[in-house]
Order: C-alpha cells, then sequence, then structure tokens
C-alpha cells in the first residue's frame, strides 16, 4: 500500500458516511472520533473541520438568563474543571459575563473605540469615555509606531492602509494627546497596544496563506461541485458526465482537455494546465502536484485532509461510491478510486485557478488581521481579569503566555457553560425518576400495545395509557426483531431492519384471493400516473415535447393551489384515492415454502421457518418482559412518516427500520406470533400465551398521527374479541387526538385550541407542499429508560425520551440486557449525536437552512444554485433541539451492567469516553449510579424540583417550549 | 355606474390592497416583536387575495361588457419642453391574462410562504420584497407609457436581486446577484434609452406607439429587444438565470418559473401590438427565440440539479414563446404563457419531493421524450454537443459576463492608477505636514 492510499485511508474516516437521501440513517457525526473522549473529541473535530465544538458564548447566556443554565451547576463545573483555582468568583463571573462575541476587526475597533470596550473589566464599574482617556508619554507614541510598521510590513500596498484604518490610527493619536491625564485610563490603552504587540507573535503567518487557498478553491467550487453531480447523476439530467464509466478523472480530464473549452471565467486557459495530465493515473499526479507545489511528505496527510474536508459531502458520497457496491447506481469501472480522482481533479482546478486568479481577490491579509484583533483582544480582556499591565505583558515569556491563553480562552468558558448546560437536564431527569412513585401493574388488562422505542411514541404511548386505564405499553426497537426483506406490489425488494443487520428472509405481498383484478387495475393506474407524470417532468424540459406539455401546464393551477391553500383537502383526498382499493386486500407470504427458494436466492432463502419465527417471537416477548398475563388483544404499532416535498423524509421514518416506515414489520410479527405451531412451540419454552390473546399489527404515522391495524377480518368476524377491539378503536382515537394536540405546542403556526382541531392541523401539515417542518421528529430527544414501564409510567416525559421496556427481574445474567444494548445503544446515541452536532454547528454539520435548498443528482441536496452536498439535518428540524448528550440510564444492579459492559466493548467504549452519559436505577432502594469517566459507578446525590401535574392538557398547552419533567397525578 | 367606470375601480383595487399591504409592512417594520409575523402574512396574503379577486372581476366585466381598454389614470405630472411627463395606466387585452397570473400566482406564492417562511430571521423582508415585485409587475403590465414601464421594470429588477442574495451571508448569493443585476443593468439602460428616444419623438405618446418616428425606426425596436433579452434571459443573456436559484424556493418559482422571466416576452408584445414594428423586428423575435430554446434545451440536458435543470427548461419555453410572437400568434402565446408560468411555478415550489416522489418516474421514462431534436445526430457531434453545453454552463463566460469582467477590472485598475497619482502628487505634501503634528 503505497503512502498515498495510507493517508487516504486515513483522511476517509473523517468524510460523512452520508449515501443517497432515498433512505436517512442517523448515526454520529464524529463516529471517527468516539476513541476519544466526547469533551476533547468536539474540540478536536472543531479544529479539523473547522467546526463550533460547541454552541456560543452569547447562547449559553441567555440559556442562563432564561433559567436554563443554573448557576449551581455553573459553579460545580468550574470546580471540577479547576477554572476558580487562585481567581476570585468576580474575575470568573466578569470572564462569563461580559466575553466579547465572535468579532471581526472592524468590529473590535468600533468596539474598543465608540463602544467603552476599554473600559475595565466586569459590569457596571467606571463608565469610561474615550474623550477621557489620555496618554501622554512618548514610549506610547513609540510603541504606535511600532505597531504601524508592523502592519505595513504584513499589509500589501493599496490593500489594508483604507482611509478606515487610518481614521482609527488618527483616533489613537488624539487620545494619546489630549490632556487631563488618568493613570489607570492610560494604563489600559497601553495594555491594549501591548496586547496587539504580543498577539502578533501568536498569529501564524499561515492564517493569510489558508485565505488565499480559500479564495482559490471558492473560485473553482461550482466546476467541481458540478462536475461530481453529473458525475454521480441517478437519472436528474439526460446527459450525466461524458465518459464516466472510465471513472472521475479520466471524464473530467476529458472534459477540462476538449477543444470546445476556451471562453470565459474561470475555465480559460485550463487545457493547456490539463492536457499533459490526461491519461495518468490520480494517484500519481496527486503525488505529483504535492511535489510540486513543496509539500514535504511529513505533511502530505494534513495537506490532503484540508483538500478533502473543504469538498467533504461530495468527497465522503465518492468515497462511499468506491468502498459500498449497493450505494447508487454506477458501473463498476467507474468506481475505483473515485476519492483519489476527486482529489486530483479538485487539485488541477485549484493550481489552474491560484495561476489565474485576478489580483485583488487575495483575502488573506484580512483573516490575518481579524485573527490578529481578536488575539489581541482577548488578551487585553485576559490581563485586566489578572491584574497584569501592559508592561508586565511585555516582559512574559512565551510559556507564561501560553498558560493565559489556555487558562482564559474562549473554548474553555464554553467547555464549562456547556457542561453545566447538559447538568441541568441530568438532574432533572434522574430527581424525576427518583422521585416517581412505582405504578402498580393492573390485575387484567384488556390491551397490550408494544410501540417502538422512539422518543415520539413517548408522548402517544402516555396518551394510549390515560385514554383507557386498561392499557399498557412496551417499547422495543421498531422492527419487532422481524429483520425483512419485503417486496410489496409493484415494488422493488427494499431492507426493513436495521442497517447493520443484513436480512435472510423475503416476505412478499400478493393480492388475495379474489382481489388479483382490484389491485391490478390499481397498479396499472399508478404505472400510467407515475408515467404521465415523468412526461411531464422531463419533457417539460425540452424544447419540442415541452411546448405541448407546457400548453397544457395551466392543469397544474389545480393541485397547486389545493395543496397550497387548502393541505387538509389536499390529504382528505388523498385517503380517498387510497380506499379505492379495499384496505385488505393484500396477503404477506412470509413463510418458507419448499421449492421455492430458487427465486430469491439472492437473500439465501425465501421465508420464514418454524424455528425462525419461534425465536423472533420468543426473543422479542422476552426482551421486552412479557412472558405472561397476556391480554387478550395485544398490538404492534411500527411507526414511519409522510409528509410532501421533504427531501428528509426518510430521516422521520423508523430508524431501526433502516430508515423506512416500519408496517411490514409489525405485520410479519402479528402473523407469527398468532400461529398455532409457533405458540406451541412457545410453551414448550415455558411462555404459555392464551389461546383467546390475539396479535394485531398496525402502523402509526407519526406526522398525522393516523394509526391502521393489519389483517383485521378474522378480529372483526369474532364475537368475543370485535367488540374489544372497536373499544380499543376509540382508545386510540382519543389518543391520537390528544398527541396530536401536545405535538402541536411546539409548531408556531398551529394555532388550534382543541384536540379535534390540533389533529386535523397535523393532518393538514403532513399533506402540506409548503411545511418545511411536516414534524419535529427526534428535535426532542435526550434521554434513555431502559427498564419496565412501571418505573417511567408517573412521570411526564415530554417526548424527550425513548423508553425500552426491559425486566430485570427476568435477565438474572444479562443477556437479555446484553443483547437489547448491543442494539439500543447504537441507535439512539446516533439519533442523538446527529441532533446533536447538527445543531452545534448547523452549517458545518448539518445541511444549512432548508430554503434555498437544491435537489442534486437525485441523490442528495445542495444549497442554492451550487455548493458542496450537504450532509446532516438542516436548519429547520433541529431548531427547537437543545444539544445534550444522551441521558442514558438502565434499570438495572450496578454489577449487572458492568458485566454486561464487559461484554460488549463497543458500547462500553462510547460510555466510557462519555458519548452516553450511563447511569443506573434501582427502584427498590430508589438509587441512581452514576458512571464516570473512567468506567466507575458512583452514587448520584443530587435534587432538582420536580412539578406536579394535575390536569395534562392544561400542562402540556402552558408553554411552547420543553416543559420540564413532572410527575403524572392519574398515574397515582 | 358603466361596466367600464366598474372596470376601473375593479383595476384599481388589484393595485390598491398591494400598496395598502406594502405600507403596513413598512409601518410595523418600526414596532418589534415576534407576534407580526402572523399578523404580517395574514395582511398580506389577504391583501393579495382581494388584488386577484378584484383581477378576475375586471376580467369578467371586460368580457362581459366587451370592452377592450380601461383607461385607469392619466396623471400630468410636468412638461419639460415639448414633452409632457404623465403617468398613464391602461388595462387592455393583452395586458389582462397578465395581470391576472400575477395576482393568482403571487397569491399563492406568498400563502405557500406562509409556513416555508415561518421562523426565518429574513421573514418580513421576504414578503415585502414579494409584495414589492408584485407592485412592479403591475406597474409594468398597466404601464400606458415606456416610462411608467420603465418604473416597474426597475421594481423587480431590484426585487429580484435583493432576493437572490436573501442569505447574503453566503458569499456565493451576493455574487450570483450581481450577476442578475449586471444583466438587468444592461436591461434597464436599453429600455431607458428607448423610452428617451420615443419621448423626444413624440409629445404624448402611449404604447404600443403608433408609428414610430423615422429617426427612431431603426433604434428603438433594437433597443426593446435588448431590453427584453435579459430580462427574460434570452440567448445570450442566460447564464445568470441557473445562477438566481439562490434565494428561498417560493421566490425561485415566482420569478424565474412563473413571472419575471416573462416580463420581457410582454415587453416585446406590448411593443409588437398591432403590428406596430417593423417587419426585421418580427424576424429578430424568431432568431432570437429560436437560438434561445436550442441554446436551453442542449444545456438543459447536462443540468444535475432540479433547480438548474427548471431554470433552463424555463427560458427555452420562453424562447419558444419569442418564436410565437414573432411568426404573430399572439393568441397562442398568452395560453403558452399561462400553462408555462403556472407548471413552472408549481415545478419549483415541488421540486424538494423529487428523490421520495418522483424517482422512478423520472428515472425509467427519460429516454421516451428526450431528445426529438438531438437524437439523430451523430455521436461525435453529440458529444461534442455535450461538452460543449456542460462548458457553457460552468462558465461565467457566456454572453455579456466576460464584457462585465472586463469593465470590472478596467474601473479596478483605474481606481488604483487614481491612488498612484493621488499618492505621487501629495508626497512632498505629507512629507512637510506629517500627520503626526499636533
Amino acid at each position: 500500500m503505497s503512502k498515498l492510499d495510507h493517508i487516504l485511508e486515513h483522511v476517509t474516516h473523517l468524510l460523512p458516511t452520508q449515501g443517497p437521501l432515498e433512505v436517512f440513517v442517523h448515526h454520529n457525526t464524529l463516529h471517527a472520533f468516539e476513541d476519544l473522549p466526547f469533551l476533547e473529541a468536539v474540540e478536536k473535530a472543531g479544529r479539523i473541520y473547522g467546526a463550533e465544538p460547541y454552541l456560543s458564548e452569547e447562547r449559553y447566556r441567555e440559556e442562563f438568563a432564561k433559567g436554563r443554565i443554573e448557576e449551581r451547576d455553573l459553579r460545580d463545573v468550574l470546580e471540577e474543571q479547576g477554572v476558580e483555582q487562585g481567581r476570585s468568583l468576580d474575575q470568573v463571573q466578569s470572564l462569563f459575563f461580559s466575553a466579547p462575541p465572535r468579532l471581526t476587526r472592524q468590529l473590535v475597533m468600533w468596539h474598543l473605540l465608540e463602544n467603552g470596550g476599554l473600559e475595565e473589566l466586569g459590569r457596571g464599574s467606571h463608565s469610561f469615555k474615550w474623550e477621557a482617556a489620555v496618554a501622554q508619554e512618548q514610549g506610547h507614541l513609540r510603541d504606535s509606531k511600532r505597531l504601524k510598521e508592523r502592519f505595513e510590513r504584513f499589509a500589501r500596498p493599496g490593500s489594508y492602509w483604507n482611509a478606515e484604518d487610518s481614521a482609527v490610527e488618527d483616533r489613537y493619536r488624539i487620545l494619546m494627546h489630549s490632556s487631563a491625564p488618568v493613570a489607570r485610563q492610560r494604563g489600559l490603552v497601553e495594555l491594549w497596544l501591548s496586547s496587539l504587540e504580543i498577539a502578533s507573535s501568536f498569529t501564524p503567518s499561515e492564517e493569510g496563506r489558508r485565505g488565499d487557498r480559500e479564495t482559490a478553491y471558492q473560485a473553482i467550487m461550482p466546476v467541481i461541485t458540478k462536475l461530481a453531480a453529473s458525475f454521480v447523476d441517478e437519472g436528474l439530467s439526460s446527459w450525466p458526465l461524458l465518459k464516466r464509466e472510465e471513472g472521475f478523472y479520466a471524464a473530467a480530464l476529458t472534459f477540462l482537455s476538449s477543444h470546445e473549452l476556451g471562453r470565459g471565467w474561470p475555465l480559460r486557459g485550463i487545457r493547456s494546465l490539463v492536457t499533459p495530465y490526461v491519461g495518468r493515473h490520480s494517484g500519481a499526479v496527486i503525488e505529483e502536484l504535492l511535489i510540486a507545489e513543496g509539500v514535504i511528505e511529513d505533511e502530505w496527510e494534513q495537506k490532503i485532509q484540508e483538500e478533502l474536508i473543504s469538498l467533504k459531502g461530495w468527497a465522503g458520497f465518492l468515497s462511499l461510491l468506491e468502498r459500498r457496491e449497493e450505494v447508487g447506481s454506477l458501473p463498476k469501472s467507474s468506481r475505483i478510486d473515485a476519492l483519489k480522482d476527486l482529489l486530483a481533479v479538485k487539485m488541477l482546478l485549484e493550481r489552474h485557478a491560484e495561476t489565474t486568479m485576478k489580483r485583488g481577490e487575495e483575502k488573506g491579509v484580512d483573516l490575518y488581521f481579524d485573527h490578529l484583533y481578536l488575539t489581541a483582544y482577548h488578551l487585553f480582556k485576559w490581563c485586566q481579569a489578572e491584574g497584569v499591565t501592559g508592561e508586565k505583558l511585555l516582559s512574559l515569556n512565551k510559556d507564561n503566555i501560553e498558560d493565559l491563553f489556555t487558562a482564559w480562552s474562549a473554548l474553555r468558558r464554553r467547555r464549562c457553560w456547556h457542561l453545566a448546560y447538559e447538568r441541568f437536564l441530568q438532574r432533572r431527569a434522574y430527581s424525576a425518576l427518583l422521585s416517581a412513585p412505582p405504578a402498580s401493574p393492573s390485575e387484567s388488562e384488556k390491551f397490550q400495545v408494544i410501540c417502538c422505542i422512539d422518543d415520539r411514541e413517548e408522548s402517544f404511548r402516555r396518551c394510549l395509557e390515560e385514554a383507557g386505564g386498561e392499557v399498557s405499553t412496551y417499547g422495543t426497537a421498531g422492527f419487532f426483531g422481524v429483520d425483512v426483506e419485503f417486496e410489496g406490489i409493484g415494488k422493488e425488494a427494499e431492507p426493513f431492519c436495521p442497517v447493520v443487520i443484513t436480512p435472510r428472509h423475503r416476505v412478499v405481498e400478493r393480492p388475495k384471493a379474489g382481489m388479483e383484478g382490484v389491485i391490478d387495475r390499481r397498479r396499472r393506474v399508478v404505472e400510467s400516473f407515475l408515467k404521465s407524470k415523468g412526461l411531464v417532468e422531463w419533457g417539460s424540459r425540452t424544447a419540442v415535447v415541452g411546448w405541448g406539455v407546457t400548453l397544457l401546464g395551466g392543469l397544474a393551477f389545480l393541485p397547486m393551489a389545493v395543496r397550497t391553500l387548502f393541505p387538509r383537502l389536499s390529504h382528505l383526498l388523498t385517503l380517498a384515492l387510497q380506499q379505492t382499493v379495499p384496505h385488505q386486500a393484500t396477503d404477506i407470504h412470509y413463510h418458507a415454502v419448499p421449492g421455492e427458494e430458487s427465486e430469491s436466492s439472492m437473500v439465501g432463502y425465501a421465508g420464514f421457518e418454524l424455528p425462525d419465527m419461534v425465536q423472533r417471537v420468543s426473543g422479542l416477548l422476552r426482551g421486552i418482559g412479557l412472558v405472561e398475563s397476556f391480554a387478550p388483544l395485544i398490538f404492534l404499532l411500527g411507526h414511519g412518516s409522510s409528509s410532501r416535498n421533504n427531501p428528509f423524509r426518510s430521516a422521520y421514518d423508523c430508524g431501526a427500520c433502516g430508515g423506512r416506515p416500519g408496517r411490514i414489520n409489525a405485520r410479519v410479527f402479528a402473523l407469527m406470533a398468532n400461529r398455532d405451531d409457533v405458540r406451541g412451540e412457545l410453551k414448550k419454552q415455558g411462555i404459555v400465551i392464551p389461546e383467546t390473546t390475539r396479535f394485531v399489527g398496525g402502523y402509526h404515522d407519526t406526522c398525522n398521527d393516523a394509526v391502521t391495524f393489519f389483517d383485521t377480518e378474522e378480529l372483526l368476524a369474532s364475537e368475543t374479541l370485535r367488540p374489544l377491539f372497536d373499544e380499543f378503536q376509540y382508545i386510540v382515537e382519543e389518543a391520537r387526538k390528544r398527541n396530536a394536540r401536545e405535538r402541536c405546542r411546539r409548531f408556531g403556526t398551529a394555532h388550534v385550541r382543541t384536540k379535534e382541531e390540533a389533529l386535523r392541523h397535523v393532518q393538514a401539515r403532513s399533506d402540506d407542499i409548503a411545511e418545511p417542518r411536516p414534524e419535529y421528529g427526534h428535535a426532542t430527544n435526550a434521554l434513555c429508560i431502559v427498564g419496565r414501564r412501571a418505573v417511567t409510567r408517573g412521570v411526564f416525559y415530554d417526548r424527550r425520551a425513548f423508553l425500552v421496556s426491559y425486566d430485570p427481574s427476568r435477565d438474572e445474567k444479562g443477556d437479555i440486557l446484553t443483547s437489547m444494548l448491543s442494539a439500543v445503544v447504537p441507535v439512539c446515541m446516533g439519533i442523538n449525536l446527529e441532533y446533536f452536532f447538527s445543531s452545534i454547528d448547523n452549517e458545518t454539520y448539518g445541511a444549512g437552512t432548508k430554503l434555498p435548498l437544491n435537489i442534486t443528482s437525485l441523490i442528495g441536496t445542495i444549497t442554492g444554485y451550487a455548493s458542496d452536498l450537504r450532509t446532516g439535518l438542516p436548519a429547520q428540524m433541529v431548531e427547537i433541539h437543545e444539544p445534550v448528550r444522551l441521558v442514558m440510564i438502565v434499570e438495572a444492579p450496578r454489577e449487572r451492567m458492568e458485566t454486561v459492559l464487559q461484554r460488549l466493548p463497543y458500547v462500553r467504549k462510547v460510555m466510557v469516553n462519555s458519548w452516553v452519559v450511563l447511569a443506573t436505577y434501582d427502584p427498590e432502594k430508589k438509587e441512581l449510579w452514576r458512571m464516570n469517566e473512567k468506567g466507575e459507578f458512583a452514587l448520584w446525590r443530587g435534587t432538582a424540583p420536580i412539578a406536579q401535574i394535575h390536569d395534562t392538557e392544561g400542562w402540556v398547552t402552558s408553554s411552547t417550549e420543553h416543559l420540564p419533567f413532572a410527575l403524572l397525578e392519574q398515574a397515582q | 355606474m358603466t361596466s367600464s367606470e366598474l372596470a376601473k375601480i375593479l383595476v384599481a383595487l388589484t393595485v390598491d390592497p398591494v400598496l395598502l399591504g406594502l405600507l403596513f409592512l413598512v409601518l410595523r417594520s418600526f414596532v418589534p416583536g415576534q407576534r407580526w409575523e402572523r399578523i404580517s402574512t395574514q395582511v398580506v396574503v389577504f391583501s393579495l387575495i382581494l388584488a386577484t379577486v378584484a383581477s378576475l372581476g375586471c376580467a369578467l366585466v371586460m368580457f362581459i361588457g366587451g370592452i377592450t381598454t380601461v383607461s385607469v389614470l392619466e396623471l400630468h405630472l410636468t412638461s419639460v419642453s415639448t414633452h409632457s411627463i404623465e403617468i398613464l395606466l391602461r388595462l387592455d387585452r393583452l395586458a389582462l391574462p397578465f395581470l391576472v397570473m400575477t395576482c393568482v400566482l403571487c397569491t399563492l406564492v406568498a400563502s405557500f410562504s406562509r409556513n416555508y417562511l415561518h421562523r426565518d430571521p429574513g421573514h418580513a423582508r421576504f414578503f415585502f420584497l414579494v409584495l414589492f415585485f408584485c407592485l412592479g409587475m403591475e406597474t409594468i403590465i398597466l404601464g400606458g407609457n415606456l416610462e411608467v414601464l420603465f418604473v416597474g421594470w426597475e421594481m423587480i429588477g431590484l426585487s429580484s436581486a435583493l432576493l437572490i442574495s436573501f442569505f447574503y451571508d453566503r458569499r456565493s448569493t451576493s455574487e450570483n446577484s450581481l450577476k442578475a443585476f449586471w444583466a438587468y443593468r444592461v436591461s434597464d439602460t436599453a429600455l431607458l434609452l428607448a423610452a428617451i428616444l420615443l419621448a423626444r419623438a413624440e409629445a404624448h405618446h402611449t404604447l404600443p406607439p403608433m408609428n414610430l418616428p423615422s429617426d427612431a425606426a431603426l433604434i428603438v425596436p433594437i433597443l426593446i429587444i435588448l431590453a427584453a433579452m435579459p430580462k427574460s434571459a434570452q440567448f445570450p443573456f442566460s447564464s445568470w438565470l441557473p445562477r438566481a436559484m439562490e434565494g428561498p424556493t417560493p421566490s425561485s418559482a415566482v420569478f424565474y418559473g412563473g413571472l419575471s422571466v416573462h416580463a420581457g416576452l410582454y415587453l416585446v408584445m406590448r411593443m409588437a401590438h398591432d403590428y406596430s414594428m417593423p417587419g426585421w423586428y418580427y424576424v429578430l423575435l424568431v432568431v432570437i427565440g429560436a437560438a434561445t430554446a436550442l441554446f436551453g434545451s442542449a444545456v438543459g440536458k447536462v443540468q444535475s440539479d432540479i433547480k438548474g435543470a427548471l431554470a433552463y427548461a424555463s427560458l427555452t419555453q420562453v424562447g419558444v414563446m419569442f418564436i410565437e410572437v414573432g411568426l404573430g400568434f399572439h393568441t397562442l402565446v398568452i395560453f403558452h404563457f399561462i400553462g408555462h408560468a403556472m407548471l413552472r411555478t408549481y415545478q419549483i415550489l415541488s421540486a424538494g419531493g423529487l428523490i421520495h416522489e418522483g424517482r422512478t418516474a423520472s428515472a425509467r421514462d427519460k429516454g421516451a421524450v428526450d431528445g426529438i431534436l438531438v437524437r439523430h445526430l451523430p455521436e461525435h457531434t453529440r458529444q461534442a454537443l455535450h461538452i460543449w453545453a456542460l462548458n457553457v454552463s460552468l462558465n461565467d463566460g457566456s454572453g455579456p459576463h466576460s464584457l462585465v469582467n472586463k469593465i470590472e477590472s478596467l474601473s479596478q485598475w483605474l481606481a488604483s492608477l487614481e491612488g498612484k497619482v493621488v499618492e505621487t502628487v501629495t508626497e512632498p505634501l505629507r512629507k512637510r505636514f506629517p500627520v503626526e503634528k499636533h
């Protein structure tokens, strides 16, 4: 393996791994850094990606003002981080509350001169007017001269000394020579000048060169991104990149070296540059270019890393094409060395841009001075806090100054702020659980409902329980242990299970006997609809066919008006269209039929055999602790989300189903669990399901709160079960409304008063093409609680908790917990951290605002006309999210937890590195043990006020913000 | 009340609510607060609905009453030597469909934006610009002489540029906004010159000019076409249109799919009504339209992002409309315009669903309709066309931008020259009187 391959392998880990948006799988944005402790990782990644490691200080100060960060937490954090040592409280406080926002050079100057920025540190101290500031001694002038010389050395003629800066200089001079000296203020001026002096030796001169490189990249960004988009195009353009089957490098160079090029910026003249490189291998070209640029071998990795990270969206996608054959439909020959190809083409283009860049476009100088002034300003403030004078500052050695930097860096403050921000929530989560009275399990339950662990189902489960007292709910990963590849009618087979699992079984949907005609008619209608839609879509983009299509384009008024002005009508029409096919018109073929194996040999074998079914049914029931007291009706609710005009639609679907709606899994599970042979086998294992008990598969749409049930004919025909089923449907109806009401409080455009209105609102929302936030997805996630529902049933979790059912009393050896955590931790952590990083720095880690998004190549989005491929979540999905690490609480003895963690090295690693904050909970002793960075558990002692809810509906409508965790009265 | 009086009131009612809406937004900007978002959008949407209803009423009254022209306003402002400066607003059967479409599409897009722009920091700015644009379109459509039309022309240019750079913290939005603005400047200059020439020749002119004075007969039609071309992104002034897709989706839809891109079309029709222009004017329109249609459909084929593809699709069809005007199919153009504006606006608005809602259809069926024009080309010609198209879409150099770049670098050079001269001249002075002196 060559050195270059080695480097690329390293760098590849840093690139995003998001595939085509057709499915969206949440994962830790900083997956590559999981070997590091969390805080270290976010700060390191911040430097590598040029991203924010935490929220801004202003934001934290706002949260403090709102009471979302409490002083006691901040104080605790400061103590732990050793910030308070040797400093007075005033000093610390003033640092936390008067630090400047992100500034540019101009803003620093303005702040100093006009805004009283040179006043003494701290709030409300002496008001200091520049008019009174004076410095008389010649020494200052000397400093000022030295300063000016330094400026001039870095500044290029004509670019820096513009009018504004000389005005600032003049201002200084006036100040220095007016009368009425005030010693302290003179001292401050002196200190400021010394700070500038020192800061200049701490400002790397590469800062300027970096700026120039950035400009070169900006110039060719539209070219490289559009070439990459054209290369990977899955069918958006008629003409994808010519010769793309020969690989990106060959195709791009064919284009760049062609005779037709020549006119206009930025490609003018590139032909002569690239012609010698045609037909070469991209790896060799990269090495040659690196050597030509004078990059020594030790710095190759750094340079390549910077190059690829500045284009990380496309680089990540091409690298994915190279490594994973199932992504996209490009032939194999295109994919070989795709990442290298991209890098080589990018470097060639940048080289071209650097040599032909117009003068006056360099912005390196500005960047240099921004950096300088910021550093100086911080030094200036810190010195005041530490009582260092200007003279003393100049006499400090480099180490002393570096100490100052680390002691007072904004990064350190933000880290403290962030820890305090998280601690607030942890405290409340722990206290709520500790103070919740255990709900007594009711003797005879009529209904048991098994939902997904999803945080959005927390409220739905609570609403179900409140709507009908004889309902108990369970949470398990939403694929219900049924990993399948599903082939729907008229659709291609797709996997429905977590992405880490490769399904070994295929289930197929077929029309019921007698229904073939209806189904076939519908399939034909749908197909011809799609075909005519395709004709309009493609035809309208051509000249001749487009003429005919656009002449009739007035018809578009109808869908446009309905979908924009009356989204609910559109929803009802969609429902009516779906009604044209009887609901129960299909059967699922899920069991293995001997002799049919050849058809789907690709997935191993078709369908499930008896042992497979038994294993899955018993696995799920044991996992959630439902092995006795079966209710007559047990429902399984998969979930998904419907929305329109939404590139991120699958990000709202079920993560456990691989970013797809989880209909089929619940349906297949219910069919399996209702089989007599399966139940017979289960009985042998000690799980006795009464004959009268029926499992019913269902589906919950988390966007419009619709609930549908599958395969209910038998149920509806049964005399004993029918009334029960009707009763449950009534409960579901009520729960949907309550859930919709609770969700609507977060939507700024939902002006609803009753729960009926709320349900109508969310229905309209799911069909509204103008809605950038059909729902808020996982934006409220913060906790994950593994344990019996009895422990959590008394607490209002505000849709913030993943609730995983687990009965510790039936799992002495910890086997169930082991297999459960091995699946639950990566999924919940992935979701939590995807939201975390997309909200901490939405531009770098997220997809930016949704409003100008533009679909590219049918695989992803770009911002506006041209940009890097956007990865992560858009701003509208995370705007209400509180970025906090997942607080995980497991109801289990901590010894068992330790054993389990020994068996799961990955889970242990992320827990020890604090990517997830783990605690175990003992409901008997009311004790909570929290794991620290060393992997040891320590008893948590803390308190937080927990409110009592008397009227849930009144409570959820009382605020549009996050609500505190509270105790529910009804449960007692 | 006669039907023409009724029509007059109705026309006024298409403009007044928009004006009042704008006034409200301006006044409201003095009172800070979050709660304004909902009220502002309600006011805007309501005023646009009023305007739409009035415009539809207008159409009804004009058809029932058999009215061909409604003169809304004739305001004599002042006279400069022999020429009188007047504000003329009138609605005729050519302007009517444009007026109705403007009101309908602005209403739909504003209504769409109620949810779409929710919580955006630029919310108020967006709605202001959309209303401002609507008023600009109405001014163009109702303008009875070139002076009034020019005012509207500037209004839609300004609102377009400001909406392209709506997310002004991104560098590329401002750059692309400037590109559009440059194209508009060319257009504005041509239109202003045409207005001046017409005013010089005729003391009291209306549109279309009844008989072109001989000294303006050559230059005015050329200026009119030159004004229309960049506005409708006709070849060779096309490259700004795909780059304009930087603003929020609804603004891209109403400007570059729906209305603004047809403004040039309206201008050439307005001037060509009743065959008042010389014959070569129509020939030129056909040539330009055909060139644009060929150019747009070829370059559109290499677009791998949906908004870029739709931008080229838009200018292609507007090119076809130019051909239709040139061939004299005036009624056909109106139908084509209505259909195209509706469809394109809807396509851009709903472009976000492409991955999840249109995938199977688009990928499978493209062969069926693609390439009536290019299907029979030999392979190497097709490849050459492909490379040329990609080159054109990646380079800024097509058309006026190379010129713009030259002007830019020239002015930069002049500025630095000036600096040097000043420095040299003042050198002895500065040596003698240093600034440090006090």
